[in-house]
């Protein structure tokens, strides 16, 4: 699976929604479900899916999917 | 997906981070349309919101939905002394207190050797006194279960190499702290510890602690560990919904000693003080001192009953001698039919059993055709087979009283009994034989445990399935219109404890039996009728016209299915309901020796 759709399909379960409800375009602001506790939740989704360890400020930068997939690429994958 | 058996089926097919959280979320959805749901209030002074999913995950694991309520981040007092607060409004029947002595003696951990030891004494009186304060009053208001973690040990503590050896370093404090709240629990019903040394030295420190989440959002676990406390936080909730083990069933050769009776003979056998036969000895210990926890064991082995036998009345290295089997199937049929007549001799469901096996076959073949047995297949090295026993968390009480210590030889006496049934010309000499006595007594305050044990245990003769907590019984012995009846009964073998519990609520002319049970141990003796009839006389003396009662069918009381109609009780138009008018009595057996009741006037 590509990166992109692991993404979706991580953050789609994490916020309870279908996996084609996460966009490109998806945030922290457009989506309801997604607050500060979502935050937490997605970013110890995504450490413990892709093997890796985030920093606290990475932790923080879990607010769109489009900072999570740059963040995952510059960690290059 | 519609139900919780395929969701976990689902889950367990291939669980990863994105699988526990679609689950959890379509358990929630379940619940949100349920009205039979788990509340579980969660009050802290640490971010664990994260634990949700795991948490509603082990709890369908229990069959049952779960509801989670958080209190705002460090609000554990105000959450407890609100009046008509959110916690009175959700009406949870579990409430966590998740706390770091972080947030409530914080100096005790980041500058524990600034302090001098009138401060340490004071961070410590005060931390305890509110812990004490919080849980007396969750108690005084609430029905809840009560579970309070306790406070983790520093991985490093502030003293250096010498900090253990002082009982006034920071190890030590903090261990007096726990030991402090440990008698808070005791002193305070249905409140329970989550140990958190434990459980981080069960995982370790290291797979239990996030510095990272800490320092960024107060938020101390890894997932592991919450997983682990999510388990815990369940196993109470096992224990009230009757999911524990109340047998363990043991295979012979290779699983409590080495080697082939049949083959290698009882010099051959491996099984004392040097390895491998100390590491089958110290099986056995394990599990002689689970029965003695109440636990009852059983034999099921493909042996000739003679050789096997033999071993266990003769070898001098045994530690499991005849006395401590309640049954036994030494014989070559099948393990699953076995099992299930053991557990028809005990009077338990087979899903009461735990099994185990050193050999694969016969484990599969077990698992296949009684999923609902517990089967533990024991392989290779045995220094591992005490912890496959001791780490299942399958044998749990909530109480441990005098009946449990003594349930084995309940058990034997039982076995006793039933030699004198095969020599008895009729059930009804049989049952004089006995030479039974029952005392009935009405609100029994020396009673309360036992009978909120058997109200929590009790499945097969039971009318209506409703479990009650220790405080709860005291509640209803205390009420006006409550009246608590137990029957103890005593036969030339044994003092067989409290067997039967009528729990009955008297309004206008109408009184209404709420709970009718009898322990699966004494059925088919009468004991059922006589206490029925007492509790008939007794209620009488209210003035009430009518007694009603209900059948609620469980997937396991067909034995009480028929004891209302037998007993003149007549269904009304109400579901489950039967009624009975006065004056009416029920005729008492003639096989007991004496009947006494002892009550008091309300």
């Amino acid at each position: 699976m590509m990166i992109e759709d692991k993404v979706k399909e991580l953050l789609a379960a994490v916020l309870g929604l279908n996996a084609d409800e996460i966009t490109g375009e998806s945030t922290i602001e457009n989506v309801e479900t997604w607050d500060s506790m979502a935050v937490l939740s997605i970013s110890l989704a995504i450490e413990e899916e892709f093997s890796l360890q985030l920093s606290p400020e990475e932790q923080l930068q879990m607010n769109s999917y489009e900072a999570i997939v740059r963040l995952l690429n510059s960690k290059g994958l | 997906m519609s139900d919780i058996q395929s969701i976990l089926a689902w889950y367990d097919a291939a669980p990863s981070v994105a699988r526990l959280h679609k689950a959890s979320s379509d358990l929630t959805k379940i619940a949100s349309t349920s009205s039979d749901c788990l509340r579980i209030a969660v009050l802290r002074n640490i971010t664990i919101e994260m634990i949700s999913p795991a948490l509603i995950l082990e709890v369908a694991r229990l069959g049952q939905l779960a509801i989670i309520q958080y209190g705002e981040f460090d609000t554990i007092l105000q959450d407890a002394f609100a009046e008509d607060g959110w916690l009175t409004a959700f009406d949870p029947h579990i409430i966590v207190i998740a706390q770091r002595i972080h947030g409530i003696a914080g100096p005790l951990i980041h500058r524990f050797n600034s302090l001098s030891s009138k401060e340490v004494k004071k961070l410590v009186d005060d931390s305890i006194s509110q812990c004490r304060s919080v849980l007396s009053r969750l108690r005084e208001t609430t029905n809840a279960t009560l579970l309070v973690h306790n406070f983790e040990e520093p991985l490093h503590p502030a003293g250096g190499f010498i900090d253990a050896s002082r009982v006034d370093g920071q190890l030590n404090t903090i261990r007096a702290m726990n030991s402090a709240l440990a008698s808070i629990a005791n002193d305070i019903p249905s409140t329970f510890i989550v140990d958190m040394p434990l459980l981080m030295a069960q995982v370790g420190h290291s797979a239990a602690i996030d510095e990272r989440y800490w320092q960024s959002s107060r938020a101390p676990y890894k997932p592991a560990f919450l997983a682990r406390l999510a388990q815990t936080y369940t196993r109470p909730i096992a224990v009230k919904l009757g999911k524990t083990k109340k047998c363990i069933v043991l295979d012979c050769d290779n699983t409590l000693w080495g080697g082939v009776i049949g083959e290698d003979g009882m010099e051959g056998i491996k099984i004392g003080q040097t390895y491998p036969g100390s590491a089958f000895r110290d099986f056995q210990l394990a599990v002689l001192d689970l029965s003695k926890r109440g636990i009852l064991l059983a034999l099921c082995s493909k042996n000739n009953e003679a050789d096997a036998m033999e071993v266990f009345s003769s070898h001098p290295e045994m530690v499991l001698r005849p006395e401590h089997f309640a049954a036994k199937r030494i014989n070559w049929e099948p393990k699953a039919s076995n099992l299930m007549e053991i557990a028809r001799e005990l009077n338990i469901g087979t899903d009461s059993l735990a099994f185990f096996d050193d050999n694969p076959i016969e484990c599969e073949q077990v698992l296949t055709d009684r999923p609902e047995i517990l089967t533990v297949c024991l392989s290779g090295d045995p220094s591992g087979f005490r912890d496959a026993l001791t780490s299942l968390n399958a044998f749990d009480t909530l109480t441990l009283t005098d009946e449990d210590k003594r349930r084995s030889e309940m058990y034997r006496a039982q076995s006793e009994r039933n030699q004198l049934l095969g020599k008895a010309s009729s059930i009804h000499d049989y049952l004089t034989s006995l030479q039974m006595k029952v005392v009935v007594r009405q609100d029994d305050s020396e009673a309360v445990q036992r009978i909120a044990q058997l109200t929590q245990k009790t499945n097969q003769f039971n009318l209506s399935t409703k479990r009650y907590t220790d405080e709860e019984i005291t509640c209803l012995m205390n009420g006006p219109n409550s009246l608590v009846f137990s029957a103890r009964v005593t036969d030339k073998f044994d003092d067989n404890g409290i067997v039967a519990v009528a729990i009955v609520w008297i309004e206008g002319n109408v009184a209404s039996i709420d709970t009718f049970l009898m322990s699966c141990r004494v059925i088919g003796r009468g004991v059922e009728t006589v206490l029925l009839s007492r509790v008939m006389k007794e209620v009488a003396k209210h003035g009430v016209a009518y007694l009603r009662s209900r059948f609620v069918p469980t997937s396991k009381n067909e034995p009480a299915k028929r004891f209302l109609s037998d007993n003149g009780f007549a269904k009304t138009s109400n579901e489950y309901e039967y009624e009975l008018q006065y004056p009416a009595s029920v005729q008492e057996p003639d096989w007991f020796e004496s009947v006494v009741f002892e009550g008091i006037n309300k």
